[in-house]
């Protein structure tokens, strides 16, 4: 894995100082979070209420959370599982079709409009693009995309393996 | 452009358009709002138990189990301050927002390519046809932003709210039972989905799974109304199961599958795989000798035609929100493309109610 983020680094901290503040690591986390999950929803919306709901789960445990713990992980995990679950992605999409006018234009699915390499990334398979967003983006290994995913260590290698395969051929043909 | 760059290139135009400035103001608010909620269940609950107590004492018995409910419905109650019968509460009830939403359902004959827009009356989503071809369950929102689920004539009228959960109660899809008298539906929260059943008459709700975090959802009748072929959430993958639609056991048919259905007559599953093997599948009617129909990691949805000689289905290989419709000749295996869109059910062998939107 690559370098620490500064939020696991504020995790680790508390477990010796006092608990570092919820806030803290929310402001340090957030972004970061919602980015990795707008790349497998192309939405920044979704990739939003997502966000949202993992880190409210956290806030929830904050006080009993063993800080020393893999803080980041769970976070990732709960909001992998969201997003995962057809059911909450057919409210969603119902609330998006349903009350249009609440929702205002989805500024990253404009990007994705115009950018080829967002597009080609949104083009890979679900299962694909998870694999590369963990590993590729969020610099989780290979193990721990496995935990977070719930597969084996061998099935993140093998969707890496063709997603990269895929883009690869994509980046072959010429810039449009 | 190398693999990496094209990793690096997404990764900066995702953090671009995040914008922190306001969003721990609006997690506490979601926090303070979901403690809300809670407190009131809560209260809700201890005074239905008060009064039931004191009912009991002051009527010396057992609930009388043939006397009608002053709120028909179980847990799917009717609306603050009513006790009308689901079923009856178009006059009564509320007025359903319909004609809020874009409307963007459409049929279209697959003879003739001739489409047809659904009536503004009945705007919503993820539409459902009844067996007799004549209504259309549908999903819209209450006044409370919740979806719920309303039923109506594919004409447009005799809209009718039938479920008024204070959650979530219109996981989309739902399925109308063979003989057009209940409808089985998804309901809970954003932690848990259960399958339930509607009976139109009554307005009696029962659950029908009992699943642990994420829940089951996909509910399909079994062609004798007897069963329920449904999806589970498992480690992160997805198992196809079926369950009397009087609850119980389940049994697990496919796993690393989801979105099952079985054939009209009954003899054959078809589910999207999501395992070992991709694509739109079939299997015996138990769940054995699974094989792929059309390969492809993006398809989802299958639908029979009522003759059960096509399958729709969609395909959403042009990512998340681009979602195309085929129909697939089971006994040839070729494939039409139809529109771009949702497939949501078959009017007739030869007609689909396609939404034009992207989810």
């Amino acid at each position: 894995m690559e370098a620490q983020p500064k939020a696991v680094q504020l995790a680790h901290e508390a477990a010796d100082t006092a608990k570092v503040s919820f806030e803290a690591f929310f402001a340090a986390e957030w972004a970061r979070v919602v980015s990795a999950v707008m790349l497998l929803t192309g939405s920044k919306q979704e990739a939003e209420d997502i966000a949202q709901g993992a880190f409210l789960r956290l806030l929830e445990r904050w006080d009993t959370l063993d800080h020393e713990a893999d803080v980041e992980g769970y976070l990732f995990r709960t909001a992998l599982n969201d997003y995962r679950s057809l059911y909450r992605r057919m409210k969603l999409t119902a609330k998006r079709v349903l009350a249009p006018g609440r929702a205002e234009t989805d500024p990253f699915e404009q990007i994705a409009e115009r950018d080829r390499a967002v597009r080609m990334l949104l083009a890979l398979t679900p299962r694909q693009r998870e694999a590369m967003v963990l590993t590729g983006i969020e610099g989780f290994d290979y193990q721990q995309a496995g935990a977070l995913l719930g597969v084996k260590e061998s099935t993140v290698r093998s969707l890496v393996a063709q997603a990269r395969a895929r883009l690869d051929k994509e980046t072959d043909t010429p810039d449009e | 452009m190398n693999e990496q760059d094209v990793l690096d290139r997404a990764k900066r135009a995702a953090m671009s358009v995040v914008h922190s400035d306001d969003a721990f103001e609006g997690l506490l608010r979601r926090h303070d709002r979901k403690r809300r909620n809670k407190r009131i269940a809560a209260g809700v609950v201890g005074i239905a138990v008060f009064v039931a107590a004191v009912w009991t004492v002051t009527s010396g018995g057992a609930f009388d189990r043939t006397e009608t409910p002053a709120v028909p419905g179980g847990s799917e109650t009717g609306p603050a301050g009513s006790n009308c019968v689901v079923t009856r509460c178009t006059q009564t009830g509320p007025t359903p927002p319909a004609g809020t939403a874009p409307q963007t359902g459409y049929l279209i004959d697959l003879n003739t390519g001739e489409t047809t827009q659904l009536p503004k009356s009945i705007a919503g989503c993820c539409y459902a046809v009844s067996p007799d071809g004549k209504m259309v369950a549908y999903i819209s929102l209450d006044d409370a932003g919740m979806g719920q689920l309303f039923i109506a004539r594919l004409d447009g009228t005799d809209v009718q709210q039938v479920t008024h959960a204070q959650r979530w109660a219109g996981g989309a899809p739902f399925d109308w039972s063979p003989d057009g008298a209940a409808i089985a539906y998804t309901s809970g929260d954003e932690d848990l989905f259960n399958i339930f059943v509607l009976d139109l008459a009554t307005g009696e709700t029962s659950q029908v799974t009992n699943e642990k975090p994420p829940g089951a959802g996909y509910p399909q009748f079994s062609p004798d109304g007897a069963s329920i072929v449904y999806e589970v959430g498992r480690g992160g993958d997805l198992d196809v199961r079926i369950v009397p639609v009087t609850g119980g056991k389940s049994v697990p048919l496919v796993g690393g599958a989801h979105m099952g259905t079985l054939s009209p007559d009954g003899s054959t599953l078809a589910v999207a795989c999501s395992g070992r093997l991709e694509g739109i599948c079939i299997a015996h009617a138990d769940g054995t000798n699974l094989r792929v129909l059309v390969s492809g990691p993006s398809l989802f949805g299958p639908k029979w035609s009522p003759d059960g000689t096509r399958i729709a289905y969609g395909d959403q290989a042009d990512g998340p929100t681009g979602n195309k419709v085929f129909v697939m000749d089971v006994a040839t295996g070729g494939t039409t493309f139809v529109a771009d869109g949702f497939v949501d059910d078959w009017l007739d062998d030869h007609t689909l109610l396609i939404e034009a939107v992207a989810r």
